[in-house]
């Protein structure tokens, strides 16, 4: 159950003070923490433990905030001591100040070692690293020195602003992450009025401390495992504890979005370099463009044409510049370049709508947080059909997205009365695919096949090959075999209809290799594509897991195999029949021999999003009987 | 008074209508020459053109050097675009002062924009590991497009560090001390030119001029460079130039650019005990023991009996115990190690450092011992300019040097990496030394015994067990599985590599030795299950063996060669940096009723005097099919020439586990 809890704006001083001076977490013993610190073995797949961390985030009536961070950790073992003991912190030099209390290495031996001043060294984020304009980024590289395995170290630093950022400080803490933490407290406190919400997500039993006043609230968490690795794992910030907080917007998204769109308005711009980019003719067919090709022109410059900035600080963090600059220039933000489409699509004619996107599915509803926004995305219409334009790609796509599982907010679009939530329908993270192979013996000593191969939303950009389509599926049916006729009844929009003739010469050669006199056939694996083969390929070692599984996309896949089986060969073995349903997915499959004709049928359906640990085991049953090896086998035997 | 220009030809590669140039003559014409470079067409695998790249450097008698340089590159594609609008100028304040004179962008249709170079932005360059404070300018051009080209005029004084030198654009900056500017080996001048890169080259011209005093050796390697060597009463000239240089290629696993790419190697140094006997003298202040170290010292090597064992116990603190991680000390950085109690104090350092405390412990248990200069990946060649990357040590015997390496054995047995053999180096020495090489190591001595048995029920659910026990760089790549991997990875990694035989591969249990003795062997035992493993039929029953599979899948990495899409030519050397030999043993016991059939008696390919060699024999024994043999990768650059060996074998291993067997209950079927 996930409370809002929203400062009241007055209340008694008297409250105030008594609880203030319980609100700040006290400053630790580290002694203490070091002779009660737990070892190795204790947490036998931890490389370190966070003894204690204390973050305080605060901000003043200006919206200036300044976080504190206060981290002591045990180090474990070697791999640790030698990758995780630098850490980085950022700051925006034009605005922000980074100031080290302490930096140093208790060993064990009882010495300590304080960092050098040839410890911190200042570098550009690795993410600005190829554009001028967002130089004025830093990172401090802080590295402890004298480190051995069962080392304490401590780090102690704040960064504060000078002035105030464009929006309100906002974010999302997660209460566990990797490593095991003995006592981590998060304390949020404004001044004055300035509003301030926040909500625990997924973790409301974890907070052991809770104690707020109407200018702080202060959350302890204690004994916090670290997270396991399992593969397939769904997003974190879908199921692990956070607490997510907004400051200083008071009306909620819309007031955000309001913000965020006035920041974005103002970089509206065009110019006569931009209206002649638009009116650019089609110099091979010396015609007008369509608005489509003119859809695809602007997906293009923002896509592949120009080199995508993210800032360490988040998307919202620096204001655009104006959509005349960044047309001009070779570097721009997403939220830059989300401007420069909109810009562009305006002076088009076309309506626009922006979205903000998240990583996640869920999200703290009734909390403003900006930072929980990582990307954008902007949607036109043309034809009565909705195309989709994105920083991270280079062409437009119609219809939807194939984000199944991630939160969208639409801020801005013709008639808006105020921010959407949106998601993307599940049918829309639907691949399907549908292939249909008849096999037979030719006139000599080999295979002739026939494959009907469609799918829609599975394959997308150098996927769609006919030719390496061709070669894939006719492989996929008889290895080595030669594609004879490849006919391309569509091939558009991520959707493929193919019909392919292939043959071997040599039964043998392509199916009977393990042994002469028997002929080894696989139910073919249709082309995927790299999204949906993680649903249909997800390991299923794990008799147990205790993190949800999560499954990029919705998979439909319908395989029928009509085969001829050639004279004086008999089945030998095929798959059984088998139903399985688990949850939404479910799993047919149905074989006939009728005399020499085998005709398979395969049916599997899986759904997109999480699968709880609890539904795990089933869905793992499900998945094994289709990859397995003998699923799809068939034997033929010479008589 | 009248000088007399003598001018001979030292060397002439190529045809007629190559003419020497001199960056410093006629200005060059943008216009025609962009023309006359072509366009994508011309070079389809390209995104950008060098058109031209001139450098002039004019060397001062203390070794002080003036480059300028002008380049001009066009913009082939819109990916060569969104490239090029970003020109990063490197540099290292420390060593060197340049100045970007000028950046132009040339438009495809004529006009030209002089760039503003006050939006050059001076920022520390983005670092990891190694944080010496190396600059960066960086300046977003204009948006291009196919078609626009970029001119870059710069002058450096000064000298890089050879760690820090990379390909792109020009290092650039101020300064006001020039003694700063001198190199390390003072009156001295030594560079390593490549004429190719991973773009196409139309042309680039490198010219030098020394004082009198300072004539210049050089070598041309890799190919064809013209060279030109005039002199006059002041100075000697040389013009090294090249011509419609194609993009250099860059295929799996290739070597070093500078291992096959046209270079001249130079140098005022006359020969490596010169550059010896220097590397001694301006680091040997630096290994003064303290208290501290000299009771770590003897901790370390308390009851030890043999030298041997107190060299590789001291050596493999250091390795273990000394993280990599570079903090710049000041004056002297890039090439003085760090002082020993500096190290030792923050237990960290980067390799120079690293030896540099292995230097000091050793020299603390009463060791005569050096640093010495390497290059891990490439070869040095014989011509005495400075080639390095590396910093090991050199610990002198009666019968010449033990050669460490404390940076590359971590979690290693060795004291010496095994994927470093076949390196060159020269060791610092007050006597002065040449250019050395560590010798071959044989496949066997970085093999793998990898066996298997496993046995598949009457449902073709198999169970098995396998063993591994490795020896040299398989040793190290499997130790650093255990020892030196996050321990929540530990077992899912196992897992990942048993996926290799099907995604519902289940791991029952593993043991593994302890990866910190060094006394032996990481071996390593697995048990696993995976349920319809194989298929039964009413007569017949098939299922795909496992080894073969498994060492494709390159656990732990320690197969560099395990791939199995090799293509069948290829135009530059590979480097595997250890060569191996597995030896695999599978034993598959099938269910009753079942007779195992030996699918052919033996397979063998590749050459065994050759890169690679693949020799396998199967064997049935009742219900047992058992394969048997060994995969042989023998060398550690597999050259041009050799390549067709290595990737017949290769394949061929890959294909044992790509092929069915079957097992039949009416006996042999063939």
């Amino acid at each position: 159950m996930n409370r809002i809890q929203e400062l009241l704006p007055t209340v008694s001083l008297l409250t105030f003070l008594l609880i203030a001076s319980a609100v700040m977490a006290a400053e630790p013993d580290i002694q203490a923490l070091i002779d009660t610190a737990p070892g190795a073995d204790d947490y036998p797949l931890a490389d370190q433990i966070i003894l204690y961390e204390n973050i305080e985030i605060s901000v003043d009536e200006t919206g200036r905030n300044t976080r504190r961070v206060h981290v002591i950790r045990k180090i474990l073992t070697n791999w640790a001591m030698r990758r995780i003991t630098d850490p980085r912190v950022g700051w925006d030099s034009s605005r922000q100040e980074l100031n080290v209390a302490v930096c140093r290495t208790y060993q064990a031996s009882g010495a300590i070692v304080e960092t050098p001043t040839n410890g911190f060294n200042e570098v550009t984020p690795d993410a600005v690293g190829r554009c001028a304009n967002f130089m004025g980024l830093r990172e401090m590289v802080i590295s402890h020195v004298g480190i051995e395995p069962g080392s304490v170290l401590e780090l102690d630093y704040t960064v504060r602003d000078l002035a105030p950022a464009l929006l309100p400080p906002s974010g999302q803490e997660f209460l566990q992450d990797r490593w095991p933490v003995l006592e981590r407290t998060i304390t949020l406190q404004r001044e004055g009025n300035f509003p301030l919400v926040w909500e625990i997500l997924h973790g409301e039993a974890e907070v052991q401390d809770r104690l707020q006043d109407e200018g702080t609230v202060t959350l302890t968490v204690r004994n916090i495992p670290g997270l396991a690795d399992e593969n397939n794992q769904a997003r974190r910030g879908d199921y692990v504890p956070s607490l997510v907080y907004a400051f200083g917007i008071r009306g909620g998204w819309n007031d955000l979005a309001e913000r965020l769109i006035a920041a974005g308005d103002e970089a509206l711009q065009m110019n006569e370099a931009m209206t002649a980019w638009l009116n650019q003719v089609d110099e091979i067919e010396d015609h007008d463009l369509t608005p489509l090709d003119t859809v695809q022109r602007i997906a293009a410059l923002i896509g592949s044409q120009t080199r995508s900035v993210h800032l360490p600080a988040g998307t919202w963090s620096q204001a655009p510049r104006p959509a005349t600059e960044i047309f001009s220039a070779g570097c721009a933000t997403p939220w830059e370049e989300a401007v420069l489409a909109v810009a562009l699509l305006e002076a088009s004619d076309l309506d626009v709508e922006f979205y903000l996107v998240s990583r996640y599915a869920t999200w703290a509803k009734n909390v403003p947080a900006a930072r929980i926004f990582n990307d954008v995305l902007i949607k036109t219409r043309l034809d009565d059909e909705n195309w989709w334009l994105s920083p991270s790609r280079d062409k437009a796509w119609p219809g939807s997205c194939k984000h199944p599982d991630r939160l969208m907010l639409r801020v801005h679009g013709p008639k808006m009365t105020g921010v959407n939530e949106y998601r993307w329908p599940t049918e829309s993270a639907t691949g399907s695919s549908v292939m249909t192979v008849d096999l037979r013996p030719d006139d000599g000593d080999g295979f002739l096949a026939v494959i009907d191969f469609q799918a829609t939303g599975l394959l997308r950009g150098k996927e769609m090959d006919a030719e390496a389509l061709a070669k894939t599926l006719a492989g996929g049916v008889l290895p080595d075999a030669e594609v004879t006729k490849t006919e391309v009844l569509k091939l558009e929009h991520r959707s493929v209809h193919l019909r392919v003739e292939a043959l071997v010469e040599d039964r043998n050669e392509s199916l009977g290799k393990a042994q002469e006199g028997s002929l080894i056939l696989d139910l073919p694996h249709p082309p995927h594509g790299a999204i949906a083969s993680l649903s249909r390929s997800c390991r299923t070692q794990d008799p147990v897991r205790v993190t949800p599984l999560f499954l990029p996309g919705r998979l439909n896949e319908e395989i029928t195999l009509r085969f001829t089986l050639p004279d004086n060969f008999a089945l030998d073995y095929r798959p059984e029949n088998r139903e399985i349903q688990a949850g939404q997915a479910s799993y047919r499959f149905v074989g006939n021999l009728t005399d020499q004709e085998l005709e398979i049928h395969h049916s599997l359906h899986l759904p997109a999003g999480r699968i709880g640990p609890e539904d795990w085991s089933d869905f793992r049953r499900l998945l094994i009987s289709v990859q397995s090896a003998n699923a799809g086998r068939v034997i033929l035997l010479e008589e | 008074m009248l000088s007399i220009r003598w001018s001979f030809l030292v060397l002439i590669c190529l045809l007629a209508g190559t003419s020497s140039l001199t960056a410093s003559a006629a200005p060059v014409d943008i216009p025609a020459a962009l023309k006359a470079a072509g366009s994508g067409d011309d070079y389809p695998d390209a995104d950008v053109l060098v058109v031209f790249d001139h450098s002039n450097i004019d060397v001062e008698p203390s070794g002080l050097s003036h480059m300028e340089n002008h380049q001009l590159v066009k913009v082939l594609t819109e990916q060569g675009a969104v490239r090029a609008s970003f020109q990063r100028l490197n540099y290292d304040p420390a060593t060197q002062s340049i100045t970007v004179r000028r950046i132009i962008v040339h438009r495809a249709d004529g006009t030209i924009e002089n760039i503003d170079l006050n939006g050059l932005v001076d920022v520390i360059a983005p670092a990891h590991a190694i944080y010496w404070g190396a600059r960066m300018l960086g300046l977003d051009l204009p948006r291009l497009h196919p078609g626009d080209a970029v001119e870059i005029e710069t002058y450096r004084k000064g000298f890089q560090i050879a760690y820090l030198t990379e390909g792109e654009g020009i290092t650039f900056g101020q300064a006001d001390d020039e003694s700063i500017f001198i190199p390390p080996m003072r009156g001295h001048f030594y560079d390593v030119v490549l004429f190719q890169a991973t773009d196409p080259i139309v042309e680039k011209t490198y010219t030098l001029r020394t004082p009198r005093a300072m004539p210049v050796q050089y070598s041309v390697h890799n190919g064809e460079v013209v060279s030109e060597h005039t002199f006059d009463t002041e100075s000697f000239t040389y013009v090294f130039s090249r011509r419609d240089v194609p993009a250099a290629k860059r295929e799996w696993r290739s070597s070093g650019l500078s291992d096959y790419a046209p270079k001249v190697v130079m140098a005022t140094v006359m020969d490596w005990g010169e550059k010896s006997r220097w590397f001694n003298e301006v680091n040997e202040s630096q290994f003064d023991t303290t208290p501290e170290i000299s009771a770590k010292v003897t901790e370390i090597t308390q009851g030890l009996k043999t030298d041997d064992a107190k060299i590789s116990a001291i050596n493999h603190w250091v390795a273990q115990n000394i993280r990599y991680c570079g903090f710049n000390m000041g004056k002297g950085e890039g090439y003085t190690l760090h002082p020993g109690d500096m190290v030792y104090r923050e237990r960290a350092g980067v390799c120079k450092d690293i030896a540099g405390m292995s230097i000091t412990m050793l020299r603390a248990a009463g060791y005569t011992v050096y640093p010495a200069m390497t290059m891990a990946g490439a070869r040095v060649e014989k011509t005495p300019a400075d080639q390095f990357n590396h910093c090991v040590v050199a610990l002198k015997q009666d019968d010449g040097y033990k050669m460490l390496d404390p940076t590359w054995v971590p979690f290693s047995r060795y004291d010496w990496s095994r994927s470093e053999g076949e390196q060159n180096y020269v060791v610092g020495s007050p006597e002065g030394e040449g250019l050395s090489i560590i010798r071959t190591y044989t496949p066997e001595e970085n093999g793998l015994v990898m066996e298997i048995s496993a046995r598949i029920d009457d449902k073709g659910t198999l169970r098995g067990k396998l063993s591994l026990d490795p020896s040299g760089n398989s040793d190290s790549r499997l130790r650093r599985a255990f020892g030196n991997t996050p321990r929540d990875q530990i077992e899912p990694n196992l897992r990942r590599w048993l996926a290799a035989l099907a995604p519902n591969a289940e791991l029952l249990e593993y043991k593994f030795a302890d990866p910190e003795n060094w006394e032996k062997a990481l071996t390593l035992s697995v048990e696993f299950e995976v349920t319809g493993y194989a298929t039964i039929g009413k007569e017949t029953m098939t299922w795909l063996p496992l080894g073969s599979r498994l060492v494709m899948a390159n656990f732990a990495g320690m197969f560099s060669w395990a791939n199995s899409h090799l293509p069948e030519e290829r135009e530059t050397p590979a480097l595997i940096w250890a060569n191996s030999a597995v030896r695999l043993t599978e034993t598959i016991e099938i269910p009753k009723g079942f007779n195992a059939v030996a699918p052919v008696a033996q397979i063998k390919s590749g050459c065994p005097d050759g890169a690679g060699y693949c020799d396998f024999t199967w064997q049935a024994e009742g219900r047992k099919l058992v394969l048997d043999g060994r995969m042989v990768a023998s060398d550690r650059t597999i050259t041009v020439d050799r390549w067709a060996d290595f990737r017949t074998a290769v394949t061929s291993f890959h294909e044992i586990g790509e092929t069915p067997l079957v097992a039949s209950k009416k006996g042999d079927r063939s």
